[in-house]
């Protein structure tokens, strides 16, 4: 026969082409994380749901640069102005370059309250790259280069508010901070989760049951009221600063049980497995074991489950601040700019204030499509042949 | 049986410790104690020189004085021999009477909601689960993903929009002004209902969003599952086989999920009934938070917890009585 | 065994005929066939085993027969599924019965029943056994009959359709079950009626599965893979337990399996499967003792024998292809020692038929 035949008889399949047979290889030789994100990737949804939040970093992240403004100026001719919309044409005709239409202050006939009138034979137009108020980018790099402007005054894509404060600007800031309040809680329980789930997990026995008991507890006490409650003890001379830290904090405080039980309940179940007894048996510390050993075989399934609490962090974080027990103005998040928009009154009158709500419920989308999708790719029983 | 409810009894009693513990220590954080805040309350502005002997007297009076743990003592033997909670700094009277009717308001929102959330979201689940890939199973994602990411204040008020400018009606409250202060009665009752029925919408949309998806999940396992074959192949009529087997099932997880759709409930309460003005615990646990009138917020927050465990209680118990697979023999 | 001339079925002896059966599924990945024209008949009280890998198609054919196949399961509307047990001897196509029509379901588990590999998985963990028991038989048998009757007759009185009857009262039903228990050997039936699945054992847990399918006196059992879950020594007590039932019935069975060597314990006749199709058909004692087809020889020469300890065991070389992947030509091709070059890979050899009713599809015949 031909010297296809191997040894054992075996033939090599010919109908089956090289590049297949590569392509399987490849398969077969592939890290756990070339897999995960090649299933990942197939998942279109999940991929927009990253999208969408890396593009909320980068406004948060940048948001001194791409803010016509700051958070705090005023526009005294456009209080509780719409949002504008730049325009390329209007009765005059076409124009490449964007443009809005100017405000006239008119006093009303009846209420003789001063209100704010588009004046269509003026334009404005858009520039980039323009000098605007000065700001440090990070605290650290001074400049005073925006994204865009006006040739005169503010251009406010999302309108302002009832003391004229540009609402685009205030919504880049809040993403910013609600993201980072996200993070940082996240993060948080996850450090204690690590801490305390490795514990209970490795130790067991009766430090086993405290942390059960402890878990049991966080669990049964509705979380909201529970974060108001903590909040409330929050001093009132404490800077904004400070209470964004104690957030964080108690975000992380209660958080953290959830991710510590599966954490527990991964290290229970391996810590009998053959590679783990061997790491004893040739003197490795409970530590090593730990991080060497056992974290890295859950690492898939912990990040999967940090992007899944991140929607609870933002919106405990948006009640919080929209009640008055959260972060407290100047500062600006999601939840304090929302606090405008608590009546119907708001809604009637000025409905771009709810715009960060579009926010806030597009950031706990994309988190939790985001998540999903994850998990989908990161199950190894979800792998089909070939 | 028995072994089995003592062991949960007991099981409930000793997290209740645990959990008035922690709610004494919340109660206890913020800054400054009850005496200082009366003494501010009763004389600022009155011009009288507040000096911190008048204060010191007034804590003595109180009994505040006392090491945390006696005063913890005798906040729970009021709570358990005469179901005292202490007094509202805020009101100026006793926590039991500023609690009052709004214990029974709260319970009344909480029955609604979890009744809407099962009604609605048991069936369509299962209806999802069998008609895969149909359009209600599509529009069921969308509707869960959206139920979980729409913050539930900002739906309230969208509710209280479109009643106000729809319906012409105003849903703010629990009840029309004309039978507010009215002894109760049946057209009182009705009237009730009706305001009930936003805050049970708003405050079911996230259960049932999330229960929606568990259901259909658990349906399309047991769907799966070889005993669902074989009572075809026994020629059962397929309506049958769905209810008597998969559906029965799927039911599971929600019984077993009650405590945590509670606890859910109660979390959202508060900021739901803020914005509705419902006259109920939450939006009280609010206020008194605001106002550090702690002995309210730490009695609500009590009263919640307690709720939440009881209902853990009852699901443990039902899902006991549905799977014979769990053993009744306690542990 | 003396040889018999090739005799033709004939519809007097014939219960069931499957003609030409093609299965598909509509998956994400595209239109798969996992049964692509199968023909086989069943005689009365007779056996066939099937054997074949996994994924040959095994379940899907059989499911096929009664019309239990997922939604997304599409059979060739031209195959053709004739039942000749059908109460009073006429014949009907059961490819042509509508899904969940009642007569479907009247053959279904009354007249063809079906037991699967995973006993535990194939009753319902939160009814007792004795309910499961129970339905099925008021499913399909008629009040008035005595639960007593001896098995052998009761068969007969099965009525044409139960639904217009009376339904068997749930008593009655209930003590059905339990001599059913008895008899399918399970000790304390009066007990074991009201305990539920996982409170008794795997092998207990089989019989009480065969207990719920002959309860109605089936004139054929499907058995798919029924032992294959079990210890070897329960694994024989069951298979006793079927072929004594199958005598006292006069029920035909089809009987699934992996396991060659099984298969010659059962069956009358086997059709040997390989992606969808029956590469080898024969009565036992020919297919047994002269394989033809390569890959039949390979099942063959996988048992494990006593006389031949010093071989090492040679299962068949390669995987079963996905059938996403099929192979042209002839499936078994990529793996087949003797394979003809321009030939076995380009083109499906056709049915080679050869005394005693049997047939082998493989060039080396043809
Ligand atoms: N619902 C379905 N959807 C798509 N493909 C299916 C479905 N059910 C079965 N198949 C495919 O049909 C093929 C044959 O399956 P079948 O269960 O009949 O194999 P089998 O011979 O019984 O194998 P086993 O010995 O493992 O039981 C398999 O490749 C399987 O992937
Ligand atoms: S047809 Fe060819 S490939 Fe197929 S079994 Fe026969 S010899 Fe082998
Ligand atoms: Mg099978």
């Amino acid at each position: 026969m031909t010297a296809e035949q191997t040894i054992d008889g075996i033939f090599e399949p010919e109908s089956e082409d090289r590049s297949k047979i590569d392509k399987k290889l490849k398969y077969y030789t592939a890290s756990q994380w070339q897999l995960v994100w090649w299933r990942f990737r197939k998942h279109r949804v999940a991929m927009i749901g990253a999208l969408v939040l890396i593009t909320m970093a980068i406004m948060g992240i940048f948001a001194n640069f791409i803010a016509p403004c700051k958070i705090t100026t005023r526009d005294r001719s456009y209080i509780m102005g719409a949002p504008q919309m730049p325009k390329f044409w209007d009765h005059k005709g076409f124009s490449f370059r964007p443009f809005i239409h100017g405000i006239k202050t008119k006093r009303d006939p009846v209420t003789l309250r001063k209100l704010a009138v588009v004046d269509p034979e003026t334009r404005r137009y858009i520039r980039f790259f323009v000098t605007g108020d000065k700001y440090k980018m990070w605290g650290l790099i001074p400049s005073s280069i925006h994204l865009y402007g006006l040739e005169k005054g503010i251009l406010h894509l999302f309108g302002t508010d009832e003391l004229g404060r540009d609402l685009f600007t205030r919504t880049l800031f809040a993403t910013g901070t609600s993201l980072s309040i996200g993070v940082l809680g996240v993060l948080t329980a996850f450090v204690l989760a690590l801490i305390i789930g490795g514990i209970a997990g490795y130790a067991g026995g009766m430090m086993d049951y405290l942390i059960q008991r402890i878990t049991e507890i966080v669990r049964v006490v509705p979380v909201i009221p529970l974060y108001m409650g903590l909040a409330a003890a929050f001093p009132k001379e404490w800077s904004n600063t400070q209470v964004y830290f104690a957030m964080t904090m108690i975000f992380g405080l209660i958080g953290w049980p959830t991710l510590a039980r599966r954490i527990r309940g991964h290290l229970l179940g391996q810590r009998g497995e053959d590679f783990v007894l061997a790491a004893e048996l040739s003197g490795a510390s409970a530590g090593r074991i730990i991080t060497r050993h056992l974290l890295p075989s859950f690492t898939s399934y912990i990040i999967v489950d940090l992007i899944i609490s991140f929607p609870y962090m933002i919106l405990s974080e948006t009640a919080l601040s929209f009640i008055g027990l959260g972060l407290r103005p100047p500062s600006v998040s999601w939840g304090i700019l929302l606090q405008d928009a608590q009546n119907i009154r708001a809604i009637e009158q000025a409905p771009w204030f709810f715009i960060p709500a579009i926010f806030v419920v597009v950031a706990v989308l994309a988190f939790t499509i985001l998540g999903d999708g994850l998990r989908d790719a990161a199950d190894p029983y979800s792998v089909t042949q070939g | 049986m028995l072994r089995f409810l003592v062991h949960r009894i007991f099981g409930l009693l000793v997290t209740m410790f645990f959990v008035s513990i922690m709610v004494f220590i919340i109660m206890e954080l913020p800054p400054g104690d009850y005496a200082d805040r009366y003494a501010f309350r009763k004389f600022s502005g009155t011009g009288v020189n507040v000096t911190q002997g008048d204060i010191d007297n007034i804590r003595h009076g109180f009994g505040l004085d006392r090491p945390a743990h006696i005063r913890y003592a005798q906040w729970m033997t009021g709570i358990l021999t005469r179901f005292d909670f202490g007094e509202s700094f805020a009101y100026e009277t006793s926590v039991n009477h500023v609690i009052g009717q709004r214990l029974w308001m709260t319970l009344a929102i909480l029955y609604t909601t979890l009744i809407l959330t099962y009604v609605l979201s048991i069936p369509i689940a299962i209806y999802a689960a069998v008609n895969r890939h149909s359009s209600v199973d599509y529009s069921l994602t969308v509707v869960s993903y959206l139920g979980l990411a729409l913050p539930n204040f900002l739906l309230a008020l969208v509710m209280l929009y479109v009643s106000v400018t729809v319906f012409d009606t105003s849903v703010g409250g629990l009840f029309s002004p004309e039978y507010e202060k009215a002894p109760w009665s049946l057209v009182k009752l009705g009237d009730m209902l009706q305001h009930l029925i936003i805050p049970a919408v708003v405050l079911a949309w996230s259960a049932t969003a999330l229960q929606l998806q568990t259901v259909r999940a658990t349906m399309l396992d047991e769907l799966n599952k070889l005993s669902v074959t074989a009572a075809r192949a026994r020629g059962i009529p397929e309506w049958k086989v769905l209810m008597k087997y998969p559906a029965r099932l799927a039911v599971n997880p929600v019984v077993s999920t009650i405590g945590f759709d509670v606890n859910r409930i109660f979390s959202e309460l508060p900021i739901v009934a803020l914005v509705l003005g419902l006259p109920e615990l939450g939006e009280l646990l609010i206020q008194s938070y605001l106002d550090l009138d702690m002995y309210v917020a730490g009695a609500i927050l009590m009263m919640l917890t307690f709720f939440i465990v009881i209902m853990n209680f009852v699901s443990d118990v039902a899902l006991a009585a549905l799977d014979p697979r769990i053993k009744l023999s306690g542990v | 065994m003396k040889p018999m001339p090739d005799k033709v079925p004939t519809p007097s002896d014939l219960l069931i005929d499957v003609q030409d059966l093609k299965v598909s599924f509509q998956t994400d990945e595209g239109l798969i066939t996992p049964v692509d024209g199968v023909t086989f008949q069943v005689r009365k009280g007779k056996t066939l085993g099937i054997v074949g890998e996994s994924g040959s198609g095994k379940s899907v054919s059989t499911r096929a027969m009664v019309k239990l196949l997922p939604k997304n399961a599409i059979v060739n509307p031209d195959s053709k599924i004739l039942f000749y047990g059908n109460g009073n001897g006429t014949c009907v196509d059961i490819n042509r019965l509508k899904a969940n029509s009642p007569e479907i379901r009247r053959i279904r588990g009354g007249e063809i029943a079906m037991i699967f590999q995973e006993p535990m998985a194939s009753f319902s963990p939160v009814y007792t056994i004795g309910n499961q028991i129970v339905e099925a038989i008021r499913q399909h048998r008629a009040s008035g009959m005595s639960p007593l009757a001896s098995t052998a007759t009761v068969g007969s009185q099965i009525m044409e359709s139960v639904q217009a009857q009376k339904k068997m009262k749930r008593n009655d039903a209930r003590d059905l079950a339990v001599e059913m228990l008895d008899r399918v050997g399970i000790a304390n039936p009066g007990m074991r009626v009201d305990q539920y699945p996982h409170e008794l054992s795997g092998g207990m847990r089989q019989r009480a599965m065969i207990a719920v399918a002959l309860s109605t006196h089936p004139k054929m059992l499907i058995a798919d893979e029924p032992t294959t879950a079990l210890d070897v020594t329960i694994q024989a007590q069951i298979i006793e337990l079927i072929r004594d039932l199958q005598k006292e019935l006069n029920m035909s069975v089809i009987f699934i399996t992996h396991d060659m060597g099984l298969i010659a314990r059962v069956a009358d006749v086997v059709a040997v499967m390989y992606l969808g199709v029956i590469v080898e058909r024969g009565r036992t004692d020919d297919l047994i003792n002269d394989p033809k087809h390569p890959y039949t020889r390979g099942l063959l020469d996988a048992i494990p024998r006593l006389d031949r300890l010093d071989r090492r065991l040679t299962p068949v070389a390669g995987d079963i292809p996905s059938p996403l992947e099929r192979p042209p030509g002839c499936p078994f091709h990529p793996r087949c020692p003797e394979r003809r070059a321009n030939l076995c890979d380009r083109e499906m050899p056709g049915r080679t038929q050869m005394e005693n009713n049997r047939f082998v599809r493989c060039f080396l015949y043809a």
